[in-house]
């Protein structure tokens, strides 16, 4: 893969990869630093990708690990009232005033099934796509995913 | 669903940064020789390359552990040495007082095995800690590894551990740099409180271990475009292609044909042929993945993983066993079949208990394909107990008479969770 189409490539997967991170770390900085970090170390390795059609799945995995890696240095914890007190401006800033009572609900999922939803529903990822994402049987993530629909009704009923 | 506004700008703005870093970036430069002396480089660098492989062939003797874990003959490991598919390595590092080398690593078709040995001192009992955090930090999308006692540690005192770093085969790994983290050795000291049982853990030994490691090549696959019709069990199923590397055996084919047939391919391969007609028996062991779709080829396959590493330049055929060898599938009246329970295992396939035998239906044939004799096994039918059963090296566990659960019964290389309470019976077989 040459320079122009791994930029290419990194361009179109702009959105998805600041959902994904912010699913993940909360903090536009962080998410910044994060994707900026997983977007050197694809172009470092680009010539690892053995086929150019793995390279989204490949590069938000990237990004996955580098927000773990920053929750890890952060070893962060907020309280979840804490984290609703000011999410319901702060995410104003991010999500569709219509949608923040569903993307609320979302975040109150475990981390596992959190990224299974925000793949399948809000990124368009087929489930064998979030299974090479995640590393992760098929079967687990369609287990995952069902966990995740029902609690989101029971979430969304309160 | 479009829930989100636009990417906000403080992000885009580093984004933006990030893309221009790279566009500033010169792509490096090859330098083209004239045919002549390329010649030359090349029958250079075929002697020195052979050179240095013959070497590493005389120093490095795989650990007992390595071959066992991957059944991997002496004299393959030499060739996968000389492939670069396993390579000794020679990185220790220490920590309040703990100190870890990595001794040798090999890239499977799913994971990079690395063997460590851990040394501490003698407070520290090394046979009943584990690692209360494990991971691994590259540029290449790996994060994922288990780290535990190595498997088939002769010496048996806890020094010898195995790390499975989980790789993804759409990236090329050969030669990939990465670091695995270990944090803070600790024990877990079960503890019955009231109704429960809980496992409270006590560190050990805090300390953080980073083992920098530059991973081994990935091997040739063998493939064989040739199709075939293969017998598995009842069916026929349709192979387009085969793939072998020294750990995995693929069959590519029709997805549903695959779907349907992977529930018994274990049972009717018997082993593997090479070219010189030797038959290698490989009858337990044998584990099934779930298929894969190539979404845009639409290739689909299931995975075989072999338990002994195969030799694929020998390699000729895998062989099925012959239909009078296995047990004839049956039917049963109508009267039979309302004398048993009817369950769904967690495949939604059909399963029948009669009381003694779990009976594994196929309702694309309508005949009960599969017979696993509980009372065989050890199963009492009139107390429910069942007693330490597992064969092909599964892990072994009875009847729990308080809360009426079995654990992981498994002949052949199939694993059984059957859970019984009281008068309804649950199975959930697993290939």
């Amino acid at each position: 893969m040459d320079k122009d189409e791994f930029l290419r490539l990194t361009l179109d997967s702009e959105p998805t990869l600041f959902h994904v991170s912010f699913s993940i770390l909360h903090n536009e900085q962080d998410c910044a630093d994060a994707v900026q970090e997983a977007i050197l170390k694809a172009y470092e390795n680009r010539h690892k990708l053995k086929e150019i059609k793995y390279f989204k799945t490949w590069i938000v995995r990237i990004v996955i690990n580098e927000c773990y890696s920053i929750l890890r240095k952060k070893k962060r914890f907020q309280p979840y009232d804490d984290a609703v007190q000011k999410d319901n401006t702060y995410l104003g800033n991010y999500i569709k005033e219509e949608y923040i009572d569903l993307y609320q609900a979302i975040d109150r999922l475990s981390q596992k099934e959190k990224i299974c939803i925000i793949l399948y529903y809000l990124e368009d990822y087929a489930v064998a796509e979030i299974a090479n994402v995640l590393k992760i049987p098929i079967g687990t993530v369609k287990s995952r995913l069902n966990h995740a629909r029902k609690e989101l009704k029971g979430l969304l009923s309160e | 669903m479009k829930i989100y506004k636009n990417v906000p700008e403080q992000f885009h703005s580093q984004f933006m940064d990030t893309i221009n870093t790279i566009e500033e970036k010169q792509e490096k430069k090859y330098h083209r020789y004239g045919t002549k002396r390329m010649i030359l480089l090349v029958a250079v660098l075929v002697l020195v390359l052979s050179t240095i492989t013959v070497s590493a062939a005389y120093i490095f003797k795989w650990n007992q552990a390595a071959l066992n874990w991957l059944g991997v003959s002496e004299e393959l490991a030499e060739q996968l040495n000389q492939e670069g598919i396993a390579k000794q390595e020679h990185v220790a590092v220490s920590a309040a007082g703990v100190e870890i080398s990595a001794i040798q690593s090999v890239m499977t078709d799913d994971y990079c095995y690395v063997l460590l040995s851990v040394s501490a001192p003698d407070q520290v009992p090394l046979d009943e800690v584990l690692f209360r955090e494990t991971y691994v930090e590259s540029d290449v999308g790996i994060e994922s590894c288990v780290v535990n006692h190595a498997l088939y540690d002769t010496e048996d005192n806890g020094h010898l551990w195995e790390a499975l770093l989980y790789i993804d085969d759409a990236v090329d790994y050969s030669g990939a740099d990465v670091v695995i983290v270990l944090q803070d050795l600790e024990r877990g000291d079960w503890r019955a409180e009231g109704d429960e049982t809980l496992v409270i853990y006590e560190t050990l030994v805090e300390g953080e271990w980073r083992i920098p490691l530059t991973l081994p090549s990935e091997s040739e696959i063998l493939e064989i475009n040739q199709e075939r019709t293969m017998q598995i069990g009842h069916h026929e199923v349709n192979i387009k292609k085969t793939e072998v590397t020294p750990f995995q055996i693929r069959l590519y084919g029709d997805e549903e044909e695959l779907k349907h047939a992977i529930h018994y391919v274990i049972q009717w391969v018997s082993g593997i042929v090479y070219q010189d007609g030797t038959f290698i028996e490989e009858d337990t062991g044998i584990t099934v993945r779930n298929g894969r779709s190539n979404q845009d080829t639409g290739e689909y396959y299931i995975a075989l993983d072999w338990p002994t590493a195969i030799d694929i330049r020998q390699y000729a055929d895998m062989v099925l066993k012959e239909s009078e060898d296995m047990s004839v599938p049956r039917t049963w009246s109508e009267d039979e079949l309302n004398q048993m329970d009817i369950l769904q295992d967690r495949c939604g396939h059909k399963i029948l208990f009669d009381g003694t035998k779990i009976i594994l239906w196929d309702e694309k044939c309508e005949v009960g394909i599969d017979i696993v004799d509980l009372v065989e096994l050890g199963y009492d039918v009139n107390s429910g107990d069942l007693i330490l059963l597992g064969p092909g090296g599964l892990a072994e566990t009875g009847y729990d008479e308080n809360d009426g659960n079995i654990v992981e019964v498994g002949p052949g290389g199939r694993l059984i969770q059957a859970f019984i309470n009281g008068e309804k019976h649950y199975y959930d077989v697993m290939y």
